[in-house]
C-alpha cells in the first residue's frame, strides 16, 4: 500500500490556476511549523467562488491548521493566502466580514437564548439596529428555530445547536462559509436537514468550505475535494473523478465455501487487492470487465458462486488507496 | 471607528452581564463569602462585645438602685435581671457568664461608709469573657461613684479626649473591609469567569472571527466585571446608610463612590488576567475567591490594621485594598479626606497594573486560541 500511495501522490493532477477574481480562496505554498512539527507542508490550493469544497483528512492531517490560517486565527510560517481578493494578514478584518464560520464545537452561549446569541453576533458584525430584528427572524426561520427563539440554548439538542450555529454564521450574509465537521455528533435526521441547508447555500451563490471525516457527506455535498495527509495535499478533484481515477471497480463475490486460490487471483492482470472474509470475497480492480471472466473461472474450480456484483468504489476505498490509512484510523 | 469600538464593548458587556445574571451559581459564589464574613464579624462582635450576665439586685434601697443603673448603663452586658435561684440556674446552664449580685444591705453599708461588696461569680470557661467581666464591673462601679458627683465619698472624674468625632462600633468598623471584600470577589470572579468561559466553551473563536479589535473585547470584559462589582458596592453602601451603620456626609459620598469605583476597576482587571491565564471555570472560582480572601486578610480586614502586628502592617502596605479600606473608613465614618490623595493614587495605579496584566494575559490567550 505505501508504494501505491507514493506513486499516486506523484500522479496527482496539478491545481487548475484560476484568475484571482474567480478564486474564493487561493493558497500558495502555505507552510505552518510548530517547533519541529510541520503541520502544513507547502500547500497550494485554489477554491472557486460558488463551489462547495471539502477538505478531507484524518485527525492531525492539517485541516484545522489550514482553516485557522485562512480565517486569520493563525499566522502561516511561510506562503500566501488570498481570500476573495484580500490578502492575509493585512486584510484580516475585511476577510472576517466576508467569512461565516461554524466551528466544530458550535461555540454557542448556552446560558443565553437563541435570539440573544444571534443578537450578540449581529452586534459583533455591525449589523445596523434597524435591520437586526428582521434579519434574526429571517435566519431563525431558515434554520427552523424561530419557535424556540426565546429558549435557552442549553435546552437544545445537538442538531438544533448545529442549526443555530449555522444560522449565526449566515446572519451577517457572508460570501464564504466555513463549516468544520458540520454534522459531527448529530443524528441521521438532523444530518439530512443540515445537508439540505448547505446545498441551499450553493444555490445562493455562496462559497462553502467544509472539513469532514464523513466520506458520505463529502460525496453528497462537495463539488470538489482535497485530500490532505500529514500536512501535504495528496489530491484535488471531484468525488466522481476521484473514484474513477483512484478507485477502479470492485467485484463482490459470495461463494459456497472459502477460496484457497487467493494468490492466483492476486496475480491476474488488473487486480489490485483481494480480501476474503469467510465466504465473501472483495476484489478491487482497475477495470472489472476484463477481470470478471478469469475470476469466475478460478472460483468455480473450488466452489459455487452464489452471488456476484460489480460496483463503483466508495470514497473510503479511494482514501485508503491514496493515503495507505483509513480516514478514521 | 470609535462608534464601532464602543458598540463592541457594550455588546460584550451586555452579553457577559446577561450570563452572570442567569448563572446563579456565579452570583452566589460572589455574594456568599462576604456575607459569611459579615455574619462571622457580627457574631464575633456580639459575643465579645456584650457578654450575657445575670444581675441580682437584692437591695431595695436608693444606692442599690443606683449601682444597678450604673451596671445597666455600662452598655457592656446583656443583662438578665433575675432572682438569685434563677441566676444560679442560668450560670449552671451556660446561659450567662457571670452573676453580679448587689447584696441586701448595700444601701445601708454605703450610707454608713462601710465596705459594700458587689459579688461577681464568673464562669471562667473562656479567658476573653472573664476579662470582659473583670474590666466591666469596676467600670460600672466607677460610673456609680462618678454619678454621685460631690456627694460621692470618692471623687472620680474621667476626661476622655476623642480623636474622632464619632464612635464607631467594632461591627460597623468591620463592615467596610467586608464591603471591599465583596467588591474584590465580585470583580475578580465576574470578569474571571467571563474570560475563562470563552475558552472553556470555545466561544473565544466567535470573538476572534468577528471583525472587532481585541482591545474592544478586553474592554467589554473589564466593563462587565466593573459594573457588577460597582453596583454591588453601591447597593451595600446604600444599605449601610439605610441601617445607619455608615454615614458619609456631603462630598464624602462622592469620595466613597469614587473609592468603590477604583476598587471595582482593580478587581475587574485582576479577574480578566486570572480568567485569561487559567482559561477554565473551576480553577478561576477557586483562585479568585482565595486571592480575594488573602488580599482581605493581608489588608488587615479582620480588625483595625493600626493595632495589628507589625509584620502584617508591613505586608498591608503593599496590598492595594489597604488603601481602599482606609479611604472608605475616612470617608464614611469620619467625613475626612485624610491621606485621600495617597489612597486614590495607589488604587488607581493598582487598577492600571491589573488591567494591563489582564490585557497581556488576554492577548496571549487569544494568540494561542
Amino acid at each position: 500500500m505505501p508504494s501505491n500511495t507514493v506513486t499516486l501522490v506523484q500522479a496527482a493532477p496539478a491545481q487548475t490556476r484560476l484568475p484571482a477574481a474567480e478564486a474564493a480562496i487561493e493558497l500558495r505554498e502555505l507552510r505552518k511549523v510548530f517547533g519541529n512539527f510541520v503541520a502544513v507542508d507547502n500547500l497550494s490550493l485554489t477554491i472557486t467562488r460558488g463551489e462547495i469544497f471539502g477538505l478531507l483528512g484524518p485527525n492531525g492531517s492539517g485541516k484545522t491548521t489550514t482553516i485557522n490560517m485562512i480565517s486569520g486565527l493563525s499566522t502561516p510560517t511561510s506562503g500566501t493566502i488570498n481570500v476573495m481578493g484580500y490578502a492575509l494578514p493585512h486584510d484580516a478584518q475585511q476577510i472576517r466580514r466576508l467569512l461565516g464560520a461554524v466551528p466544530q464545537e458550535t461555540a454557542l452561549y448556552e446560558e443565553l437564548s437563541a435570539w440573544a446569541n444571534m443578537d450578540f453576533h449581529a452586534d459583533l458584525f455591525g449589523i445596523p439596529r434597524r435591520e437586526k430584528a428582521a434579519r434574526i427572524t429571517k435566519t431563525l426561520e431558515l434554520v427552523q428555530l424561530l419557535d424556540r427563539k426565546d429558549s435557552r440554548v442549553s435546552t437544545f439538542s445537538g442538531g438544533m445547536k448545529r442549526r443555530l450555529a449555522l444560522g449565526r454564521a449566515l446572519l451577517h450574509e457572508p460570501t464564504l462559509i466555513y463549516l468544520d465537521e458540520p454534522t459531527l455528533g448529530v443524528d441521521v435526521q438532523a444530518r439530512r436537514a443540515i445537508w439540505d441547508y448547505i446545498l441551499g447555500l450553493r444555490e445562493q451563490g455562496k462559497t462553502v468550505l467544509i472539513t469532514t471525516n464523513y466520506l458520505e457527506e463529502a460525496q453528497v455535498l462537495c463539488d470538489r475535494l482535497a485530500i490532505i495527509d500529514r500536512g501535504k495535499l495528496i489530491v484535488v478533484d471531484t468525488p466522481t473523478q476521484l473514484k474513477r481515477r483512484y478507485g477502479g471497480q470492485v467485484i463482490e463475490v459470495e461463494t459456497s465455501q472459502p477460496i484457497r486460490a487467493l494468490p492466483e487471483l492476486q496475480t491476474l492482470a488488473g487486480v489490485q487487492t483481494v480480501t476474503q472474509s469467510g465466504t465473501h470475497l472483495q476484489i478491487v480492480t482497475e477495470g472489472a470487465e476484463k477481470v470478471v471472466p478469469s475470476v469466475i473461472g478460478i472460483l468455480t474450480r473450488e466452489a459455487q458462486i452464489t452471488d456476484i456484483a460489480v460496483r463503483e468504489p466508495n470514497l473510503d476505498e479511494v482514501f485508503l488507496r491514496l493515503t495507505g490509512t483509513a480516514l478514521r484510523d | 471607528m470609535v462608534n464601532s469600538f464602543l458598540r463592541t464593548v457594550w455588546a460584550i458587556t451586555k452579553k457577559d452581564l446577561k450570563i452572570w445574571q442567569r448563572n446563579r451559581a456565579s452570583a452566589m459564589a460572589t455574594i456568599l463569602p462576604p456575607l459569611a464574613f459579615l455574619l462571622v464579624q457580627a457574631l464575633g462582635a456580639a459575643a465579645v462585645g456584650r457578654s450575657p450576665v445575670a444581675l441580682v439586685v437584692q437591695d431595695r434601697g436608693v444606692e442599690g438602685a443606683k449601682i444597678a443603673a450604673a451596671i445597666r448603663s455600662a452598655d457592656v452586658f446583656r443583662l438578665h435581671e433575675v432572682e438569685a435561684p434563677q441566676a444560679a440556674a442560668l450560670l449552671r446552664d451556660l446561659q450567662v457568664v457571670a452573676i453580679i449580685t448587689v447584696p441586701p444591705d448595700f444601701t445601708t453599708r454605703v450610707a454608713t461608709h462601710v465596705q459594700a461588696p458587689v459579688t461577681v461569680q464568673v464562669n471562667n470557661l473562656n479567658l476573653d469573657f472573664t476579662n470582659d467581666i473583670r474590666r466591666a464591673v469596676p467600670t460600672a462601679i466607677t460610673e456609680f461613684y462618678q454619678a454621685q458627683g460631690a456627694a460621692s465619698p470618692i471623687q472620680v472624674t474621667i476626661q476622655e479626649h476623642d480623636l474622632r468625632q464619632r464612635d464607631v462600633e467594632f461591627f460597623q468598623f468591620s463592615v467596610l473591609p467586608t464591603l471591599v471584600l465583596l467588591l474584590t470577589i465580585s470583580g475578580v470572579l465576574t470578569t474571571g469567569l467571563a474570560a475563562a468561559r470563552e475558552w472553556e466553551t470555545r466561544t473565544i473563536k466567535e470573538l476572534l472571527l468577528a471583525p472587532v479589535p481585541a482591545g474592544a473585547v478586553i474592554a467589554g470584559k473589564v466593563l462587565a466585571g466593573f459594573v457588577v462589582s460597582f453596583a454591588l458596592g453601591l447597593l451595600v453602601l446604600a444599605l449601610g446608610a439605610a441601617l445607619n451603620w455608615i454615614r458619609p456626609v456631603g462630598i464624602y459620598w462622592g469620595t466613597a463612590v469614587f473609592v468603590i469605583a477604583l476598587v471595582a476597576l482593580f478587581s475587574a482587571g485582576l479577574g480578566v488576567a486570572l480568567g485569561a491565564l487559567l482559561q477554565r471555570i473551576q480553577p478561576v472560582i477557586g483562585v479568585s475567591i482565595t486571592t480575594s480572601l488573602y488580599l482581605y486578610f493581608l489588608a488587615g480586614g479582620t480588625a483595625v490594621l493600626a493595632f495589628e502586628p507589625e509584620w502584617l502592617q508591613h505586608i498591608a502596605a503593599f496590598v492595594p485594598l489597604t488603601y481602599g479600606d482606609h479611604a472608605l473608613q475616612m470617608a464614611v465614618f469620619y467625613s475626612s479626606a485624610d491621606q485621600l490623595g495617597r489612597d486614590t493614587a495607589v488604587l488607581a495605579l493598582s487598577a492600571l497594573v491589573t488591567i494591563g496584566a489582564g490585557i497581556i494575559a488576554m492577548r496571549r490567550g487569544i494568540a494561542r486560541a
